[in-house]
């Protein structure tokens, strides 16, 4: 046992914790480090902690001594609240199959100390590619320097560029004690193609040989182009970052990139893909990276959970605090939680038909682990259980306003996809057709501009059988932006 | 299944929304967007449920209105019956579907009446329109409405089918 560790910690859960969640949580432990799958004797060590923690926390007169005697010396409360929402409140009785819808939130139970904020490592990892030449790097330099400028002085931040090789432009560096970053920026010269296994593999070298672990870590990628035969050794490169606990942002600059792939990568790490069309996007962004870094509450959040069978998971999207279509990978990358607003997921299963005498649904249950930002050493979790009554033979549907509302974007981002994967297969009437419907949708949702977008890409489509030079990318990240709950409210 | 009403995808039951052309495929009243012209004490009818989610308002079945239809150029009245949908459109010798209602006989072609254009539909004792994709597009009282949506009317409202101009008649 580390000094001073508590047996809540042991089991990573709250003091909070329920006599079940102590069961789980002691079950799941005691397999993972069972000494006849772990050979040694540092396993074993650890092994009857885990066994002495569970004694002592599930029985309830040792537990109430024990809590009684590190009173005062943690605070080992839930950091993070849940609360879900589903579309239907029971599920009816069908012989055939059913899609239901659930809302997941999470939010802060904590408020933000300036005063514990911890210290941040960026690394950025720039493309120089000879696409990259001119207007582009300019554009990446200027708002490195800006970004810079907004961030803490105790901050660390590094600096990797590549094609088809990474050099090291800028060591892991205080940002206070940072000098001639202008002249260190002036050196970049653009040549060769682009290979971003190097790049990222040279991030991750860097963050992680910087390897504090109260120091919270984050790679940015940017990129103008396709990468070539290295998606695999990227995935698999972008999942080791996820288990270190590093996010992963991707900015894809101009319109040549692969959205689908970036999407994928940064994924899995938890992170998002943005599409970088002018400087006042990336001055944006990095407004934005530079606000939320101060302003994380948790972060490598993780679902791992199992349903039922037969049912599946269609899809997962993060709707705040940044949109992303989350990789159904288990456990799930969830990305963060930030203080003072509310993290939201909207998921979808298809279930099964109903079996004679089934009482009960299990979508999903689980759980959710996270890294609370104040205690950076520290895992924690929150046990999820989306179980549905099956109840009558009719459907009920008074699902709630933010379910329909999120679903109504998430359709025509979903149409969107489809309209896109037409042009591919070179089916354009399909596609001419579809983007019609989306501008109807969008037109009804009131956002004229981008319905007008999507009338006009869909003529291109009739007369030059393609999309406009980057018309595809401003569609899918123009309709993906609108399942952000905030656009509205900006709006409004 | 569900079948959808704008392009006949089948979705599964629980599906909100038509995953081929957006179609919103259950109706709930707090996303309809039309214009509310109920009686005082109709709305107070309304009840709050105990759950968070909102309610459906609880309102006694209003009686269905017959719909008659008077063109305003020739002065002819349709009467509409029986039906609680119809397609009003113009008839085309030789073409599979026919509207419900046709309109050929009132110089429809010159107008710009689309073969398909708006569909009327009664519901809850209400009336909408929706125009169906028309070429020239169709206006309630002077307002061009968006294709694909439905628009509530009342009684002496002027709908005009391309230039093709006709007043709604509800007698309740």
């Amino acid at each position: 046992m580390k000094s001073g560790e508590t047996w809540y910690e042991i089991l990573e859960i709250s003091s909070e914790a329920t006599v079940e969640d102590i069961r789980l949580a002691y079950f799941e432990h005691a397999r993972k480090y069972h000494p006849d799958t772990n050979p040694g004797d540092l396993a074993r060590d650890w092994f009857f902690q885990i066994q002495e923690a569970y004694e002592t926390l599930s029985d309830p007169k040792k537990r109430r001594d024990y809590d009684e005697s590190i009173r005062g010396r943690k605070n080992l409360k839930d950091l993070v609240g849940i609360s879900v929402k589903f579309s239907s409140s029971t599920i009816p009785r069908l012989n055939e199959s059913q899609i239901v819808y659930v809302m997941l939130e999470l939010n802060s139970l904590v408020e933000l100390d300036r005063a514990k904020i911890p210290q941040n490592h960026l690394c950025l990892v720039i493309d120089r590619s000879t696409s990259m030449k001119g207007s582009r790097i300019e554009m990446v330099k200027e708002n490195i320097l800006q970004f810079i400028e907004k961030l803490r002085p105790s901050d660390v931040i590094s600096i990797v560029t590549f094609n088809d090789r990474a050099d090291l432009l800028i060591t892991p560096t205080k940002v206070s004690e940072i000098s001639l970053i202008s002249e260190k920026l002036a050196t970049i010269k653009c040549s060769g193609s682009t290979e971003l296994y190097t790049g990222i593999k040279a991030g991750f070298d860097l963050l992680w040989g910087n390897s504090a672990s109260s120091i919270r870590k984050h790679m940015i990628l940017l990129t103008d182009g396709h990468t070539y035969g290295d998606e695999e050794a990227c995935y698999a490169l972008a999942q080791k970052l996820e288990t270190r606990g590093i996010t992963l942002n991707a900015l894809g600059i101009g319109h040549e990139w692969n959205d689908v792939f970036l999407d994928h990568l940064s994924g899995l790490t938890g992170g998002s893909s943005i599409f970088i069309s002018s400087t006042g996007d990336l001055r944006n962004y990095v407004q934005k990276l530079s606000e939320s870094i101060s302003v994380t509450a948790a972060e490598n959040l993780s679902f791992d959970f199992q349903s039922e069978d037969g049912i599946t998971t269609n899809y997962i999207y993060r709707l705040r605090p940044d949109v992303s279509v989350l990789p159904l990978e288990i456990p799930v990358p969830m990305g963060e939680i930030y203080y003072n607003k509310k993290s939201m997921y909207l998921l979808s299963f298809t279930i099964p038909p109903i079996q004679e005498n089934q009482k009960s649904v299990i979508l999903a249950r689980g759980k959710i682990r996270y890294q609370p930002s104040i205690h950076t050493d520290r895992k924690m979790r929150l046990f999820v259980n989306m179980t549905l009554a099956v109840e009558g033979t009719q459907q009920i549907l008074n699902p709630p306003q933010e379910i329909i509302e999120a679903l109504s974007r998430i359709s025509i981002y979903q149409m969107q996809e489809k309209a896109n994967l037409d042009v591919k297969n070179g089916h354009l009437n399909h596609a001419v057709a579809r983007l019609g419907s989306i501008s109807t949708q969008l037109f009804k949702l009131g956002n004229p501009d981008m319905a007008l977008k999507a009338i006009q890409e869909a003529d291109l489509i009739k007369t030059s059988g393609k999309y406009s030079k980057d018309g595809d990318k401003q569609l899918k990240y123009g309709t993906r932006a609108l399942l952000s709950p905030e656009v509205e409210k900006r709006e409004s | 299944m569900i079948l959808c009403p704008n392009c006949h995808n089948k979705e599964l039951p629980g599906a909100y929304f038509c995953g081929e052309c957006g179609t919103q495929l259950i109706s709930l009243d707090f996303l309809n967007t039309r214009m509310i012209n109920k009686l005082v004490d109709e709305v107070n009818v309304s009840e709050s449920g105990s759950n968070s989610f909102p309610t459906r308002r609880v309102i006694q079945k209003p009686k269905d209105p017959n719909i008659s239809l008077h063109l305003v150029e020739s002065g002819k009245v349709i009467h509409l019956s029986d039906k609680k949908d119809f397609t009003v459109g113009r008839a085309v010798e030789g073409q599979s579907i026919l509207p419900d209602v046709d309109v050929s006989a009132y110089d429809a072609f010159s107008l710009g009446v689309s073969r398909m254009h708006v569909s009327l539909r009664i519901l809850n004792g209400e009336v909408y329109v929706m125009d169906l994709g028309s070429s020239n597009g169709t206006k309630i009282n002077g307002q061009k409405i968006v294709q694909h949506v439905e628009y509530s009317v009342s009684h002496g409202d002027l709908i005009t089918l391309g230039r093709l101009k006709m007043q709604v008649l509800l007698i309740r």
